[in-house]
């Protein structure tokens, strides 16, 4: 189960964010969106969830098209946004209900998947609140619990490390292997470098909307030769975007 | 400082008047002169019968009590104001001033407003001396309040301003949800205050029906208090209409206008998600969403329809009655099976 995405065009109103980017997420791997503020990870992420339509260019996932068959290629998906958005008037329990029935998931197995999942991020007690009530942090846990109770082939996460604990990043990078494990396709867009290579598969550094560089992150310092860490990569892109 | 709670003011007044000029176009205001004509003849008409009712007194309490409700302490703050005007104090200090006096001039016309409404019925019941003395009463009483918020805003070193936003926030949502009575209000928000009774009546709702609107829908309606208040108090406000018309065609007329509101504070629930990312990001199916409003709308309608009949069965006890409860059931009927799928626009949506 493969994610093609080729050739795709796309942004708000007349301008175009993204230019003809095209790449492939194997099955059982994981590819990270890296990336200057502003150089098109969040875009190419609403083209992918289905939010934006492309204005070129196809996006096919397990030989399903995001375009003809938008229903199937959907539920295919989950998705952990950028900013956490939880339903104002749901409790943490009545959002597995949702999940539960968005993705008609066998509800036994998916009410102790969530509590296997609660418990690894310390939300077991905290069934009958309302996320809306939660930190930033703990509302991006229930975000990240949703998509991984969907149990979905494909995996996309916007920025999924931030406003997290150091403990909840870690066991997000466990839970992330373990999916890739099972051969899930994960996309994600990070700033965290850090250790990233230990989980990711494949890197596509975007610059002002086109693929700069993909590969491993030698690949990307081979592509910037000066440079010895991926700060100094992203003060040569930003120096280069000035000019 | 004084030139941007102008504008403020003049922009919120100006979005008013665009809302209530879409809503009283000639239809409208054509339906209300009518109604309005036909009100006044059945409230002078039965006075007498009003006069001796045991029940009046209650009601113009009640309404009294209400009423006190309007016309709130108008700030004009918004949320960064407490990050961008922290500094200025003695200025923020005279705008309040100013804000209270006219919010106190803006209270007392409402509150004459509705003991001029009032008045045949409290002539009826009271003499001239104590109905002044219930009228003079009654905007102290409001007075009194105004000047409590004003106090809790703004006391001598500081400005309250979690409070004070909180306070604005509540006013411009209540002055919202009355504009959405006659037209649709984007700017409504609503916060969600889940009760015991509630939440015990969502999770037997959840017997019926366990698919992904339903929840949504359900949750929304039964949690947010912008959303129950109004359906609760327009239904209680056919139920007393109902029950107190002397006149069983009056009667029958304004429930059916009550079943008819009813429908467009529904509508706002079915479009609440439209645009919530986690919606779109799932894949989406309007037959089933339909669906599940207007299951909603028969959970809603039929409890309603049902206070209706006994409020009016309980007044009228003729063969009409059963003309009248007939119709209810119809009209009902028809508001969830054709007209709430044209309201919420539901034809154009699968047809786009």
């Amino acid at each position: 189960m493969t994610l093609e995405v080729s050739h795709l065009t796309g942004g708000y109103g007349q301008a175009n964010t993204i230019e003809d980017i095209s790449f492939t997420v194997a099955s059982g791997t994981l590819t990270a969106l890296i990336g200057l503020n502003g150089s098109g990870k969040t875009t190419t992420i609403n083209h992918l969830i289905g939010i934006m339509k492309p204005k070129t260019g196809q996006i096919i996932f397990d030989n399903i098209d995001s375009q003809k068959e938008p229903v199937r290629y959907q539920s295919a998906l989950s998705y952990i946004p950028e900013l956490p958005v939880v339903y104002e008037d749901l409790t943490l329990n009545e959002h597995v209900q949702t999940t539960i029935s968005a993705y008609h998931l066998d509800e036994k197995k998916a009410e102790s998947d969530a509590q296997r999942l609660f418990k690894i991020f310390r939300l077991e007690d905290k069934g009958n609140w309302f996320p809306i009530d939660f930190s930033k942090g703990m509302r991006q846990k229930v975000m990240i619990v949703m998509a991984l109770l969907a149990d979905t082939p494909l995996l996309i996460i916007d920025e999924p490390f931030i406003g997290l604990d150091p403990l909840a990043v870690a066991d997000l990078i466990d839970l992330l292997k373990e999916k890739k494990a099972a051969g899930s396709t994960i996309l994600m867009s990070t700033h965290v470098i850090a250790g990233a290579e230990e989980f990711v598969d494949q890197f596509l550094l975007l610059d002002q909307g086109k693929i700069r560089v993909r590969g491993h992150l030698k690949d990307i310092f081979q592509a910037f030769p000066k440079q010895q860490t991926i700060d100094g990569v992203y003060y040569q892109l930003a120096k280069e975007a000035e000019k | 400082m004084t030139r941007v709670f102008a504008s403020r003011r003049q922009r919120s007044f100006q979005r008013n008047m665009r809302y209530l000029s879409r809503a009283f176009n000639d239809q409208f205001v054509a339906f209300l002169f009518i109604a309005l004509v036909f009100g006044g003849y059945e409230y002078l008409h039965h006075l007498s019968a009003i006069g001796h009712s045991f029940f009046t007194m209650p009601v113009l309490l009640t309404i009294s009590l209400v009423s006190l409700f309007l016309g709130r302490l108008a700030t004009f703050f918004q949320e960064a104001d407490r990050i961008f005007l922290i500094s200025d104090l003695r200025e923020i200090k005279q705008f309040l001033k100013a804000a209270l006096i006219r919010s106190i001039c803006v209270s007392v016309v409402i509150q004459l407003m509705i003991n001029l409404a009032m008045l045949p019925a409290l002539l009826a019941i009271l003499n001239v001396w104590i109905t002044c003395l219930y009228v003079a009463f009654w905007l102290v009483i409001k007075i009194f309040l105004l000047l409590l918020s004003y106090r809790k805003i703004c006391s001598d070193s500081r400005i309250a301003w979690i409070y004070a936003i909180d306070l604005e926030k509540r006013r411009v949502n209540q002055l919202n949800l009355f504009l959405n009575f006659f037209t649709d209000v984007k700017e409504i928000k609503h916060d969600n205050r889940p009760s015991r009774l509630w939440d015990w009546l969502i999770k037997r709702l959840q017997k019926f029906n366990r698919s992904f609107y339903w929840i949504l829908f359900t949750r929304y309606f039964f949690r947010s208090r912008q959303l129950i208040g109004p359906v609760f108090f327009v239904s209680l406000l056919g139920i007393m209409l109902t029950l107190f018309l002397p006149s069983l065609f009056s009667a029958a007329c304004a429930g059916l206008f009550i079943l008819f509101a009813l429908a467009y504070q529904l509508k706002s629930v079915f479009h609440h998600f439209d645009h919530h990312l986690m919606v779109l990001s799932y894949q989406t199916d309007l037959e089933a969403k339909l669906a599940d409003f207007q299951l909603l709308a028969v959970k809603i309608y039929s409890p309603v329809v049902l206070c209706l009949s006994l409020s009016l069965l309980l007044t009228h006890r003729t063969t009409a009655s059963a003309y009248a409860i007939f119709a209810f059931i119809l009209f009902a009927w028809l508001i969830i099976k054709g007209y709430l799928p044209r309201l919420v626009g539901f034809k154009y949506a699968t047809k786009k």
